[in-house]
């Protein structure tokens, strides 16, 4: 995937769109990912779960558990995939410059 | 599926560093991956017989889901095979080059390399073609032969090098590393005390428990739902467990690519089993994994100082002795069960989770082939990267026409790699089905 | 010419034969096992591997499971071909009088071994012609077979077609076969009898013989060696009740 062009820098991605380096992150990166995946605006309720999962990764490092992060953010499944279409892994985690959850997943 | 079909990813030099591999040039892959091939036919008897006796029936191809679901000529599996046969004959089979060359022998070369990858990857090591071939062949230790050998040449898939770094790192295939692992532990307690009222505790950690869980890491991210059941039946069966905090991971990706990661995997669990002095080991709801305890552990770790045993297992023990009991009303949807390769023909459950399923559900139907004879969801061996998105819904298709025929709502398939790859592909294939783990079914019947 | 094709030759064609293949059975036993590969379900005892053998040599268990024409084709050509080799022995060692132990008279006798005889290698042709069809008849049969399956085939179409030629056309009494074999078993050879059926027949087999090592043939052997290793029963450490 070709690389991200933010007020003139730029941001290296992975083959799957994600950022190669999350410290690179910030709210104008945010939104170019979220054109990516066909997220035209980032309403106040993409910036709840992005932020959670933000947050989440400055403390531990890693994505929450998809049950806590339906809980804490108030947003069940389903409205998460609304929000993003790639879900929460895919497409949420992306967005927020997290690294893509691998695994069984 | 065309030719341009994307394949998953090649590792790159900084995947595999951690696994002890280096690249190898190309210009040297060919005379590389031949001394290693050379090598392998020396310790592995199945790989030599399975290239020698095969007479080229056809028997196998029809039986095959990935030949079925591709189309593709090379994933019938003696074709696949072939893509070996033809080197091996050229240089390792006995006999004058001329009878050889008749038998199909070529050298091996660049192009013969990339073909080994790409196919290769798209076996799911089922052993299907195994139940139907006439003389036994398993392609699938042909193609777990060929992954090691690909690895040995700096060519393991990006995914599954990946995912054996981050085994090494955390102690588990997702890369949690422990404070996030026991943040979501305490998160889960938070949530049964919510739902059901009891302190229901998830122990990690805890010596002279009677059993060390070992769960899926997708379990404790994704599959929660599963992984609190089973907190729940070992809660009102009143069994002392423990999570282990060095490993909290039972799927074996070493076993399908690459065999020192497979050992260590094995040989950590056991020493994590051996540190709490628990009496037994229970594996979760995982293929690969279930696959290596029952046939790899042993040989490689043993004698075993403890049994290890299915969950499935475990519970039929509580189940029988009237220790737990189901509530068939709480499953009253249509319900119908696939038998993970690796639990079927791989693994001897497959009457345990029918048994289990009989007590926890209303109403189950058999699917049409099952048992030993039932088809791979198209995930297994870890073909689950996105970039392979392709070939994995190829590969689903035959899985995705008999799970519509039973017009079930819900696919009960008890293994995380399937728990992975199933949605994206039921639903790509418009078969409207709710995936759920056996794990899901029994907490949601489970009296507490 | 004679002299090296019919006595020579034949002594180093068995020499070939025996020794090639003893020499692949080994080249396999000798390779370690490393894991057990059983795929279930799979016997419980060492009778039921062997339950298991006979229900695939004989019975072609694995293909009835699969598209039944493919089974019948086998089932035809493997068994036929086991009663030719099994009537061969029988009837050219005891010249057609194998059944006189039955009970028959000495002229039954020999009329039933040459019914069997000629009944059993018509299946047999039947069988390899049905299985020669399907073997050129789609592309991906054409896709996965190479020369030599089509060699193979040409030889035993050849052997059995001679056979049948000379079993209906131009017949060669046990009489005469059993003297030249013997002559070549006591090391006292004879010339062969005079049948350009006969020689061609016999050079075919030789020809198969001399190839068998090196070729798929040895799936007649290295069968029960690939089925071992996914049959073999597998006891867990703990059997639960």
């Amino acid at each position: 995937m070709a690389d991200l062009n933010v007020n003139g820098v730029n941001i290296p991605l992975d083959e799957d769109g994600f950022l190669e380096d999350s410290d690179l992150w910030n709210e104008e990166v945010a939104k170019a990912l979220a054109l990516t995946e066909d997220v035209e605006e980032l309403t106040e309720e993409h910036w709840v779960l992005i932020n959670y999962l933000r947050d989440y990764y400055q403390k531990f490092g890693v994505a929450p558990m998809i049950r806590k992060l339906c809980k804490e953010t108030g947003f069940n499944l389903k409205k998460v995939y609304e929000l993003f279409p790639g879900g929460p892994a895919k497409g949420a985690c992306k967005v927020a410059g997290l690294m893509k959850p691998t695994g069984c997943v | 599926m065309s030719d341009q079909v994307r394949i998953p990813y090649v590792a790159r030099e900084k995947d595999l560093k951690d696994l002890h591999l280096s690249q190898v040039a190309p210009e040297d892959q060919p005379k590389t991956a031949l001394e290693i091939l050379g090598e392998m036919l020396k310790y592995k008897r199945s790989l030599k017989l399975y290239l020698d006796v095969c007479t080229h029936c056809g028997a196998c191809a029809e039986q095959c889901h990935s030949y079925l679901g591709t189309k593709d000529p090379y994933n019938m599996p003696v074709a696949r095979v072939d893509l070996v046969r033809r080197v091996y004959k050229q240089v390792f089979a006995p006999g004058p080059s001329i009878l050889k060359s008749w038998d199909g022998a070529k050298a091996i070369d660049q192009e013969t390399i990339d073909l080994w990858y790409k196919y290769f990857h798209q076996c799911n090591q089922c052993r299907r073609c195994a139940v139907f071939c006439p003389k036994g062949i398993d392609t699938a230790e042909v193609t777990i032969a060929m992954r090691e050998l690909l690895a040995h040449i700096g060519l393991p898939s990006r995914f599954h090098a990946g995912i054996a770094k981050n085994m090494a790192k955390t102690g588990n295939n997702m890369g949690n590393p422990l404070p996030a692992v026991l943040d979501g532990l305490e998160f889960l307690e938070e949530e049964l005390k919510e739902e059901t009222g009891l302190d229901i505790p998830i122990p990690v950690d805890k010596e002279g428990a009677e059993v060390l869980f070992n769960p899926s890491s997708s379990d404790l991210y994704v599959n929660t739902d599963g992984f609190m059941s089973v907190a729940k039946i070992f809660y009102k069966a009143g069994v002392s467990w423990t999570l282990s905090s060095k490993i909290t991971e039972t799927a074996n990706f070493g076993l399908f690519f690459h065999e020192p990661t497979m050992r260590e995997h094995s040989r950590l669990l056991v020493q994590a089993g051996k540190d709490l002095g628990v009496k037994r080991l229970v594996a979760g709801e995982c293929g690969h994994g279930w696959r290596t305890w029952r046939m790899f552990t042993e040989t490689i770790n043993g004698p075993l100082p403890f049994p290890v045993i299915h969950l499935f297992e475990e519970v039929l023990d509580y189940l029988r002795e009237g220790r737990i009991q189901f509530d068939k009303s709480k499953n009253p949807e249509k319900v119908t069960y696939h038998d993970p390769c690796n639990y079927a023909r791989g693994g001897d459950l497959i009457q345990q989770p029918r048994e289990i399923l009989s007590a926890c559900v209303q109403n189950f139907i058999e699917m049409t082939p099952t048992a030993q004879y039932s088809f791979c969801c198209g995930g297994g061996s870890g073909i689950l990267m996105d970039e392979a998105m392709e070939i994995r819904e190829a590969l689903a298709q035959p899985k995705a026409e008999c799970v519509r025929s039973t017009g079930a709502e819900i696919l009960c398939a008890p293994c995380a790699i399937c728990k992975a790859q199933l949605p994206d592909v039921m639903k790509h294939h418009k078969v409207d089905v709710t995936i759920k783990g056996l794990s899901d079914l029994m907490g949601r019947a489970l009296i507490l | 010419m004679n002299i090296l094709f019919a006595w020579v030759i034949p002594y180093i064609v068995i020499l070939l034969f025996l020794g090639g293949m003893i020499l692949r059975i080994l080249s396999w036993l000798k390779i370690p096992v490393p894991f057990k590969l059983t795929v279930f379900p799979c016997p419980q005892t060492g009778a039921g591997v062997a339950a298991d053998f006979v229900k695939e040599s004989v019975g072609f268990r694995s293909l009835w499971r699969g598209e039944k024409s493919l089974w019948f084709m086998s089932a035809l050509f493997h068994l036929s071909l086991a009663f030719i080799l099994i009537g061969h022995f029988f009837g050219i060692g005891f010249l057609g009088q194998q059944f006189t132990w039955l009970g028959a008279s000495s002229e039954t006798s020999l009329n039933l071994s040459v019914l069997f005889g000629t009944y059993a290698g018509a299946a047999l042709l039947l069988g390899l012609l049905l299985l020669t069809i399907r073997r050129i008849g789609s592309p991906t049969m054409k896709f996965i077979s190479s020369f030599a399956d089509y060699l193979v085939l040409v030889l035993l179409l050849g052997i059995v077609g001679s056979g049948m030629y000379m079993r209906l056309f131009h017949e060669v009494t046990y009489e005469a076969v059993q003297t030249y074999l013997i002559g070549l078993l006591t090391f006292h050879p004879v010339p062969f009898p005079d049948n350009m059926a006969f020689i061609f027949h016999f050079t075919l087999v030789q020809l198969l013989l001399l190839y068998f090592p090196y070729s798929k043939l040895m799936h007649s052997c290295g069968l029960f060696i690939s089925r071992w290793l996914i049959v073999r029963p597998h006891e867990r450490q703990v059997i639960l009740k």
